[in-house]
Order: C-alpha cells, then sequence, then structure tokens
C-alpha cells in the first residue's frame, strides 16, 4: 500500500529539519574550515612525502606513495570525525544542548542520524579536498587513470557514513570524558594501526590466514581495501563489493546500536511509547 | 496531567522524582510551579516539554495522549531551558532563522518574526552580534526570544530570571505579561516567589514529586492567612518537612 499524504507531509517535514539542522553544522564549519584544511594538508604532506620520498632509498616499493595516499586520506577523515565525540561526551557530561536539539519536531532517533551524517559529511569535505594535494606531492606516481569513477564515490560516501555512525556509536558507549583516553589507547589506536593503512589485507592473509581472518572484525580495513580497490584498481585488495557491503552491514549495526544507547541514555521518548493505560485510567 | 510519575534508575538506587501529579493548565493563563531544590520542577517541565516520557500516568494536550503524535504535539511547545544551549558562534539572528526552519517556517515569515522579536525583546543592537558576546541577561532574553520564534501555543520557561540581576529580571517580568496578553498559556518554573507572585494567575506549589497545592495567588493566601505567597510556601514545605521526619 502506498504512503498516505499525511505520512509523506510528516516525512517531508522531519527531512526538511533534518536538513537545516546540517546546514546549520555546515554554516558553523565554514567558520573553522580553512584551519582544518591547513592542518590536515600539512600531515598529508609530510606524511605522503616521507613515504614516497624518502623511505623508498631504504628499500620501499616506489608504489608505495599512491598507496599510503589512501591510508592517510581515509585515516585523516577517521580521526576528524573521532574528534568529535570528546565534545558530544562533554556536552552531556555538560550543558546538555542537544537538549535543545532533541526537543525540535523530528524523532529522537533522528537527531541521532542527524549527527552521524553531519559528522560524515564535515569529514568528507576535508577528505575530499586531499585528493587534489595527493595528486600535486605525489605528481606522476599518483595515476588518476586507475580511478574507478563509479566505485570511489560510492565507497567515499560509505566510508565518511562509517566514521559518522563509529563516533556516534563511541558517544554512546563512553560513559565519562576521563575515560576517552583509554578509549583512545586501547580501542581506536589499535584499531586505527591494524586497519591496514599501512599494509594490505592481502600481505597479512599470505603471511598467516588466521591473522588475515582476524583482520576481518575490523572495520576499518574495509574502508582501507575499498578505498584502494577503487583508486588504485582491485588487483590486490579484497574484493570492491565485499569491503562495501562489509562496511554498510557495520555501519547499520554501529547506527542501531548507538541510536538505541543514546535514546536510553539520555532519556528520550520512544518512537512507539505508549504511556501506562492502568495509572491513565485508575483516575 | 494525570498521576504523571517519573523515576529514575540506577544499579545502586531508585528515585522516584514525580510521584503521581496531576494539574490542569488552562489556556492562556500562566501557571506558576513552585518547589524547593530537588522538588521536581525540572523533571516535570521536561516532561511536558516531550523531552522525557513520565514513567506512569499521561499527559494530555486537548484530550489527546501527547504521545501519540510526541512530534507533532512539539510543534506548539517553546521549551526555554534552565541553561542556555544557544548556538555561540552563530549571530542572533542567524540564531533565530535556524530555529524557525527547524519549525517548518518559510523564509520570508522568519524574517517577519525576528524583526518582531527583535523589537519585543530589544536586541536590535545585537542582531548581527555571536551570541557568544551576550551579557546573561540579554542571553537569557534571547533564550526566551527563540523559544518564541515559531509562536507556540504553549511556553514553558524553566527557570528563566535565575542569575539575574533585579532591574533584568523585571524586564524580563514584563515580556512574561506581555507573552500573556498574546493568548499562550504558560508554564513558569521559578525559585523566586515574588516572581511566581506578581505573573501568575495560579500557583502550584510541589515538593518531593507530589502536589502540595494549587492555586491563585490570592486564594492561598487568604487560605493560610497569610500576607506575601513566600510566607505560604515557607508554611507548606515546613509542614512537608516535619510529616516526612
Amino acid at each position: 500500500m502506498p504512503p498516505s499524504n499525511a505520512t509523506i507531509s510528516r516525512w517531508t517535514g522531519y527531512v526538511s529539519t533534518a536538513a537545516h539542522l546540517i546546514r546549520r553544522d555546515l554554516r558553523v564549519f565554514r567558520n573553522e574550515f580553512w584551519g582544518k584544511f591547513i592542518d590536515t594538508g600539512i600531515l598529508l604532506f609530510t606524511t605522503v612525502t616521507i613515504f614516497a620520498y624518502f623511505l623508498p632509498s631504504y628499500g620501499l616499493a616506489s608504489e608505495y606513495g599512491p598507496f599510503i595516499l589512501i591510508g592517510a586520506i581515509a585515516g585523516f577523515g577517521f580521526f576528524e570525525v573521532i574528534g568529535k565525540v570528546s565534545l558530544m561526551i562533554a556536552d552531556i557530561e555538560g550543558d546538555r544542548t542537544i537538549l535543545y536539539t532533541l526537543s525540535l519536531p523530528i524523532p529522537s532517533w533522528l537527531v541521532f542520524v542527524y549527527i552521524a551524517v553531519s559528522w560524515a559529511i564535515v569529514s568528507s569535505i576535508i577528505a575530499l579536498l586531499m585528493f587534489p594535494l595527493g595528486k600535486l606531492v605525489l605528481f606522476s606516481q599518483f595515476n588518476l587513470g586507475k580511478i574507478d569513477w563509479c566505485k570511489l564515490p560510492l565507497i567515499f560516501m560509505a566510508s565518511n557514513l562509517f566514521f559518522g555512525f563509529f563516533a556516534l556509536w563511541l558517544s554512546s558507549v563512553l560513559k565519562k570524558m576521563s575515560s576517552l583516553t583509554h578509549l583512545f589507547v586501547r580501542v581506536v589506536n589499535p584499531m586505527y594501526c591494524f586497519g591496514g593503512w599501512m599494509y594490505s589485507w592481502q600481505s597479512v592473509n599470505d603471511l598467516s590466514w588466521a591473522i588475515g581472518i582476524a583482520h576481518l572484525v575490523n572495520p576499518l580495513l574495509y574502508v582501507m581495501e575499498g578505498m584502494r580497490a577503487a583508486t588504485l584498481g582491485q588487483e590486490g585488495y579484497l574484493p570492491f563489493w565485499f569491503s562495501f557491503l562489509g562496511l554498510c552491514g557495520f555501519t547499520a549495526i554501529l547506527g542501531w546500536d548507538a541510536v538505541r544507547r543514546l535514546q536510553k541514555r539520555l532519556d528520550c521518548v520512544p518512537s512507539r511509547f505508549q504511556p501506562s493505560e492502568d495509572l491513565v485510567h485508575s483516575l | 496531567m494525570r498521576s504523571v510519575k517519573k523515576r529514575y534508575q540506577d544499579k545502586t538506587f531508585v528515585k522516584e522524582a514525580l510521584k503521581g501529579i496531576s494539574l490542569e493548565i488552562l489556556e492562556g493563563e500562566v501557571l506558576g510551579l513552585l518547589g524547593v531544590n530537588g522538588a521536581g520542577k525540572t523533571t516535570l517541565s521536561s516532561i511536558l516539554a516531550g523531552l522525557h516520557p513520565c514513567s506512569g500516568g499521561d499527559v494530555l494536550y486537548r484530550d489527546e495522549s501527547i504521545y501519540k503524535n510526541i512530534v507533532s504535539y512539539r510543534k506548539d511547545v517553546g521549551f526555554c531551558p534552565q541553561k542556555p544551549n544557544l548556538d555561540l558562534s552563530l549571530s542572533l539572528e542567524e540564531n533565530l532563522f535556524f530555529a524557525g526552519r527547524y519549525h517548518g517556517m518559510a523564509s520570508n515569515d522568519i524574517r517577519a518574526r525576528i524583526a518582531d522579536l527583535m523589537d519585543q525583546f530589544d536586541l536590535h543592537e545585537y542582531a548581527n552580534a555571536k551570541a557568544s558576546v551576550l551579557s546573561g541577561g540579554y542571553k537569557q532574553r534571547f533564550l526566551i526570544a527563540r523559544t518564541l520564534i515559531h509562536s507556540p501555543k504553549f511556553i514553558i520557561l524553566d527557570e528563566p530570571t535565575v542569575g539575574l540581576d533585579p532591574h533584568i529580571r523585571h524586564q524580563l517580568w514584563e515580556q512574561i505579561k506581555g507573552l500573556k496578553k498574546g493568548g499562550a498559556s504558560i508554564l513558569l518554573t521559578t525559585h523566586y516567589l515574588d516572581e511566581a507572585e506578581i505573573l501568575s494567575d495560579r500557583v502550584c506549589i510541589i515538593d518531593a514529586g507530589v502536589v502540595k497545592t494549587l492555586d491563585t495567588p490570592d486564594n492561598l493566601k487568604h487560605l493560610h492567612q497569610m500576607r506575601r505567597l513566600e510566607d505560604v510556601f515557607i508554611k507548606l514545605i515546613q509542614e512537608s518537612d516535619y510529616a516526612a521526619k
């Protein structure tokens, strides 16, 4: 049965509110843009230069430059979004300005989805601008002809959405600000280091199939493998669609769990909340 | 509100913040909600704002549970929280513009409404300034202005004058009186008894999650043979403390 006009109108209203919330975030981001762009550009320049031009003199393969560039671009997006976790926790522990957003005429689950999407958009803007910068640094080493222009936007969007929802999930599981350092040292850093930003899954699997299988539980691996398969060619990486679907699966599961946890933590009105009838009727 | 209860539960304790509160807010009235710290005022106003669910009972708006369509109910509510939650990096105009957009208002309507609110709350001077530069009094004033952007029918003001100097408090009182003239129903949560006496049509005193009394300020003073509402409040709270002991 097609949705009724009332349902369509209601959903249009929700989407419009969420879109304006994102627009507001982008307006705020505009003030920070150049600072972030310069910081990320410097990080990219230093990292890629060392791997592409200095380390080959120690025997590193010369094609390692483009390989590390893609890993670095994905990694910067990841850390850009992870930085938002501390802001969210500080807000929940402090002024709870998020309650204003939760008092707006949209369902609470959509507020959390909007937050993740907004973070994803911000990280993707920064990451997107790193591609031309990377090309400038690597120049002929980075062959644009190998890019699959259909697959790259897909995996790029999926990766950034994953970062947004993963950061939301971290915000939902982290109980207090003081645990943030533990989170970085115990979860984020190992996840990043073993997420294949400096090596491919194939190389680990060649070393030991057990370690290869163990790597598949790390969602960051799908970001790195998928991005490289779309940018540098499929050979030597996990199949693109396997990485893409794996990433979508992780995003959906973590997003669902994050929304559920945050709704509980902030004591939001659930979508299908029913007041207790017995008490109403006892009057 | 019908028998509204709110329980907070942790691994180690269970707190019953509201123990079955029933009260009615009439159209066009200012209901003052009074109580000591921890009495349940903010919990009650958050539930009425549709922010938190109640643990028991129900909240009715126009004879229908607000939980049937909480999103639609929120369109009619303006909630001004205790702590300012403005976008400090945006200008006042931008703050108001986005607030209007969140409520589905058209650009032209928002611009006209912004001009009205800037007049009403004497904020023209700061229209293009960032919210971060405002003093405490102006911040509070602006917070109320933002609450009103979508012309809500039911306004919840949670301790709007807390921490402000007497001069600014009196200015805000005039603005709250103006809102009442506009026909909105207002729930005013406050610690200041003089404020409640001057602004409220009726006052509701709650203590430890229950309604102690609900009447007009004059009736309460008459009933308890007191000259000031503050004396009535102190008497009722002392009685409550004595009964608890």
